[in-house]
């Protein structure tokens, strides 16, 4: 396997967790989750992280690094662009203290990839799978609510006022109970196989349970699948060597 | 794989560009060439400003990966 790939899945790992618990934080306390800043946010935390992935290396240094510019940058970004959502309506993230928010999620995301790349100590290495794989999940799963409401047409007012921590907070905790349930069964039969299959299951169900729509459940088990395929191939590409 | 002086080079030209589109406000580049402005359309989609500060984030990303590994190379010799 080319490291170029497993780079990429790290750095993709890396973006989608900080998102997701950017999205989670702003959710929760009523900041407004809009798409198209999600879209700069996921181009400039990914080429930072990949960048430095690439052509520095993976480490705790890189991990800090990456961290501290890749937030700095979007908030650049935010100082310099136009508006683009009516600032009396919504609140967006472009204060500065929300870069220190940003740079602490991004350390969060960044070391528990990193510490279950190259972590030898299961205690270390388990809360730092379960936190990635969860995370990629419920970043794939906000990403498709969104991209919904834009092909349904909705405005993008209304889909930043619908965007609510209602509908995301039952399969965030699918997804992360789907990890552990996943980890657990792995623990119990000694199969790798078992870790997989019972966390797409119960995260798939949870989804299609709380949401009530197959084709949503159809998806997160999706989402679960390549959470898994992630993590696991960057661990295969760059735990020895990197 | 680039030397030290490629990473060097790379890191001030897309520095320069970079900060050029993201710092120095839009009617100061209208007023030096409306060119500059990149004024366009690509596959249907005409550049907008927010296009353009987008892009000079990249190349400021570029740019400082390139300083952080010239940084790097020296501390490893």
């Amino acid at each position: 396997m080319s490291k170029f790939y497993s780079n990429l899945l790290f750095s993709i790992a890396v973006t989608a967790v900080m998102n997701a618990l950017d999205m989670m934080y702003h959710l929760s306390t009523g900041w407004a989750v809009h798409l198209n800043y999600v879209a700069i946010k996921l181009t400039v935390i990914f080429l930072s992280t990949w960048m430095i992935t690439q052509f520095i290396g993976i480490g705790k240094e890189e991990g800090i690094v990456a961290s501290i510019f890749g937030p700095f940058i979007f908030y650049i970004y935010y100082v310099f662009a136009g508006a683009t959502l009516n600032r009396d309506v919504f609140k967006i993230d472009e204060q500065f203290w929300f870069f220190f928010l940003h740079f602490a999620l991004m350390l969060i995301a960044y070391f528990a990839a990193l510490s279950f790349l190259k972590s030898e100590k299961k205690w270390l290495a388990t809360p730092g799978f379960v936190v990635t794989v969860s995370f990629i999940s419920i970043a794939l799963h906000a990403l498709l609510v969104m991209v919904r409401m834009r092909l349904q047409g909705i405005e993008e007012e209304e889909a930043t006022t619908l965007m609510t921590l209602g509908i995301m907070i039952f399969p965030a905790i699918s997804y992360a109970a789907g990890a552990v349930i996943g980890i657990v069964a792995e623990r119990l039969s000694g199969k790798r196989l078992a870790d997989v299959s019972s966390a797409c299951l119960a995260a798939a169900a949870a989804v299609w349970y709380f949401t009530g729509e197959i084709s949503t459940g159809i998806f997160a088990l999706a989402f679960v699948l390549a959470a898994y395929y992630m993590a696991h191939t960057f661990k295969k590409g760059l735990g020895s060597g990197a | 794989m680039m030397e030290k002086r490629g990473w060097l080079i790379q890191g001030i030209i897309t520095g320069a560009i970079g900060s050029f589109y993201e710092f120095v406000p839009r009617k100061t580049i209208k007023s030096m060439s409306e060119f500059l402005l990149l004024d366009i359309d690509i596959l249907g989609h005409r550049i907008r400003h927010n296009d353009l500060i987008l892009a000079g984030c990249v190349l400021l990303i570029i740019s400082f990966v390139s300083f952080y590994k010239v940084y790097k190379l020296m501390r490893a010799k």
